[in-house]
């Protein structure tokens, strides 16, 4: 025993919480072999924790720099005044007639249903992992495992995420409503109130079917399931012009002004019910699941500030347990055929994507291609929404490259210019492009003239395939920001400027790509077809550059 | 917490029940009981059935090779995992229930600590989270024990990883408790802390605490009563330690 350990044996406590108002000597106390063990008293936990909220609040406040967070406020309100400015000025300005306006309320509520429908299966899917709650992992160490009953713990947070969500649907909603009174009759503040209810109940809902989902811990598949109902129920309202399902229920809020549907009201309580009963099952949240998000949130965050794009890809999948399958849903017989190992190694990617990963791909390329068709039917910064659709589903395309990006060191060991290897992963990653692009162009169909996609969808598949496949292989070979080298190099002033070209130029070659698009025209008759012949050489050097930047990655440099 | 049939069918869990009676070695007073626990990550048992019985006053010394089931063990007791089948038992009741935590302190391999709470800030949350009154002289003591008192006001998440390390230690000790889990403690500290540390368990179970402890490191025989060996998930020893035992086990 040494000379500290009479400090631990001489000291005698008194326990007035587990162990009932036994004394203890030391933390173990004394023998207690039929313990009246009883929990702690909620009072004295909820003091405790109001009193580590406000601790935490203020060591926070301390640590704030309060020139720097007003001025990211400052530029964050310039910046999303200037974006709703530009977004507004690029909707057709002329409003809808009778008509029209009677086509809206008739088709409108089961559209924006299936939008909300969306947002619904993401909150679905995402308690079903354990979500929407993101605690830190000292809460789930510390809070979680204590003697306290867990609601008084998680309802604040719960109640902030939800709370957050509404917020933000809130805004997105205000905003919709301001675009939507400029073309319908209704006046401005009855659609903006409308609207911002409307997709602020929305949003609300997500997270709340999201709490129901981790607080009954209801598994995957239920939510699956649940989610091909909602999927179906709302696609059989859009197609038959229905308001049944509930998502179409609660979107018809959003139209109240020019038609009121009582049917919203049933929604706008279904929603009530659903934070209630989400918000009410909290405490019964999955620690495993917990601990988990705690950890792969907190290494999200720290590569979102580095901008490291391919580690945030990874974690995301992680958070989404989006694992490869271990059986491929094709076997390639082993040393059979002549094809490039690295072709080969490609398709021995892809045949083991989960088919989250391959309906995800597919989605985005639906999305563009209903991007593509607002392009056309007047709504041109659709056509960036598009863009971005297919860039995110090329980041799935390279993942047999990003393979090489992860391990240098293998990379490093292929006796070939290792350049080269990187060029050798795109042709199987445009060819699954291609494939997308294709889906773009069906899905196109629905909103463009047949005659107009028939004429410009060969012209641009390959080039947007390529244009999305290079721009994402160039992201995902850039690895992390070394931003100590780039201060030193750079320099302060560059090194922002240099942040932005890293974040701005990879999207940037599948914008390229589909720009010539705009230079089609608008009649349908009298397509422009050798303009957009004309355009593509800007492209093309700007696709050039990128296959000449990932020839000069080495392994060395990551 | 028992699941409704849509639960249990959207899981794809095998049917199973909460246990109903404890063990017989619950009611006869042991610290910890675990029943045919397992837990399966979904490629392959994490750790198989395992059966194991912990008196008041035992040192357990968790041996195994990397991937053994250590850390899953410790989880499964500490109700941060959820077990795929077979139940655990702390201080009479179903791990996980609220008495059950309150006599449970686990100390992960990684140090778990708010970034922004100081060390002495720590101490007073965990404390009163678990109603431990009198606890400042108490806390002084455990502090200047593993020579932290000169950094007590600071925040740990500006320490290096022995510091972080003592800091959980102190965290873990300060709350009451009747089975302490603890996973690797030894890493990253220095060698007078290891010190420290080891007497302070010895202490521990001196005054009939249980423990349960993951480590290979070799000081931990002078106070440990007991050794299982755990490989790829299964239970391959329970008995005496000694060096040889636990050198082969790891090997």
């Amino acid at each position: 025993m040494g000379s500290s350990a009479p400090h631990l044996l001489g000291r005698r406590c008194t326990a007035g919480g587990p162990f009932g108002t036994a004394t203890f000597r030391g933390p173990a106390g004394p023998p207690l072999r039929s313990p009246p063990v009883t929990v702690a008293d909620a009072e004295l936990t909820a003091t405790a924790l109001a009193d580590l909220h406000r601790a935490r609040r203020r060591n926070h406040r301390q640590n704030i720099h309060w020139v720097d967070a007003l001025y990211r406020v400052y530029l964050t309100g310039i910046g999303a005044l200037v974006a709703t400015l530009v977004l507004a000025g690029q909707f057709p300005q002329t409003k809808l007639d009778a008509t029209g306006q009677a086509t809206l309320v008739d088709q409108g509520p089961a559209w924006l249903g299936a939008v909300f429908v969306a947002v619904l299966v993401t909150g679905l899917r995402s308690g079903a992992r354990g979500g929407p709650l993101t605690l830190e992992a000292a809460v789930v160490q510390h809070e979680l495992l204590a003697p306290v009953d867990r609601r008084a713990t998680l309802r604040q947070p719960a109640l902030h995420q939800v709370r957050s969500l509404g917020f933000a649907g809130l805004l997105v909603g205000a905003i919709v409503g301001l675009l939507a009174a400029r073309q319908t009759s209704v006046e401005p503040a009855l659609s903006i109130a409308a609207c911002a209810l409307t997709f602020g109940a929305a949003a609300v809902t997500g997270a709340a079917a999201a709490l129901v989902m981790s607080g009954h811990r209801l598994g995957i598949r239920l939510a699956d399931t649940l989610a091909v109902l909602l999927l179906a129920w709302s696609a059989a309202d859009v197609h038959f012009h229905l308001v049944t399902s509930p998502a179409s229920m609660l979107a018809s809020v959003a139209f109240w002004p020019l038609r009121s549907n009582p049917l919203g009201i049933l929604a706008l309580a279904m929603a009530t019910a659903t934070i209630m009963i989400g918000v009410g099952s909290v405490g019964n949240l999955s620690l495993e699941q917990a601990r988990r998000r705690a950890g792969l949130v907190s290494q999200l965050r720290f590569a979102v500030t580095l901008q490291d794009v391919r580690t945030v890809v990874l974690l995301r999948r992680q958070l989404a347990q989006e694992l490869p399958r271990s059986r491929p849903y094709l076997q390639l017989r082993r040393g059979r055929g002549r094809l490039p190992a690295v072709w080969r190694r490609d398709w021995q990617s892809y045949l083991r994507f989960p088919p989250v990963r391959i309906a995800r791909m597919v989605a985005l390329a639906v999305v563009a291609g209903f991007a593509v068709g607002f392009t056309w039917q007047g709504t041109v910064p659709a056509f960036l929404v598009g863009a971005l659709a297919l860039y995110l589903a090329a980041y799935d395309a390279v993942e047999p490259l990003a393979q090489e990006i992860d391990h240098p060191s293998r990379w490093d060991a292929i006796p070939e210019p290792q350049g080269r290897i990187l060029l050798q992963h795109l042709p199987a990653a445009a060819l699954i492009m291609v494939l997308l692009v294709v889906v773009s162009a069906a899905t196109a169909l629905v909103l463009v003239p047949v005659n107009v996609v028939m004429a410009l969808a060969p012209m641009f598949v390959l080039p947007v395939a390529v244009g999305a496949t290079v721009g994402a292989a160039v992201s995902t070979s850039m690895g992390a920001p070394n931003q100590a080298r780039q201060l030193d190099e750079l320099g302060a002033d560059m090194l922002g400027f240099v942040q932005m070209i890293r974040l701005v130029l990879p999207p940037a070659m599948v914008v390229a790509a589909m720009l010539p698009m705009l230079a089609a025209g608008h009649d349908a008759g009298n397509l422009q077809t050798q303009r957009v012949s004309n355009s593509f050489f800007w492209p093309l050097i700007v696709i050039g550059g990128g296959l000449l930047y990932l020839t000069s990655r080495r392994p060395s440099r990551l | 917490m028992t699941e409704s049939w849509f639960q249990q069918a959207a899981r794809g869990a095998k049917e199973r029940s909460e246990p109903k009676d404890p063990p017989r070695a619950v009611l006869d007073g042991a610290t910890l009981v675990t029943e045919g626990v397992a837990k399966d990550y979904g490629d392959g048992f994490g750790l198989s059935a395992l059966d194991l019985v912990v008196q008041p006053g035992e040192l357990l010394m968790l041996v195994g090779p990397n991937g053994a089931g250590k850390s899953t063990f410790l989880g499964l007791v500490s109700g941060m995992l959820e077990p795929t089948e077979g139940s655990v038992w702390v201080a009479g009741f179903p791990t996980g229930q609220l008495e059950a935590r309150a006599a449970t302190s686990l100390l992960p391999d990684q140090p778990v600590l708010y970034d922004d709470l100081t060390v002495n800030e720590h101490i007073e949350y965990i404390a009163r989270l678990h109603q431990t009154t009198d606890w400042e002289s108490y806390a002084d003591d455990l502090l200047e024990m593993f020579n932290l008192a000169d950094r007590a006001d600071d925040l740990p998440s500006r320490f290096s990883r022995g510091l972080r390390q003592k800091t959980s230690l102190v965290c873990g000790l300060i709350r009451p408790f009747r089975l302490l889990l603890i996973d690797e403690p030894f890493a990253g500290l220095d060698r007078p802390a290891q010190e420290t540390l080891v007497e302070v368990l010895g202490d521990l179970i001196d005054q009939e605490a249980t423990i349960v402890c993951s480590t290979h490191q070799l000081d931990l025989l002078a106070v440990a009563t007991r050794c299982v060996g755990l490989r790829d998930g299964e239970k391959v020893f329970d008995g005496k330690p000694s060096a040889e035992r636990v050198e082969e086990l790891v090997t």
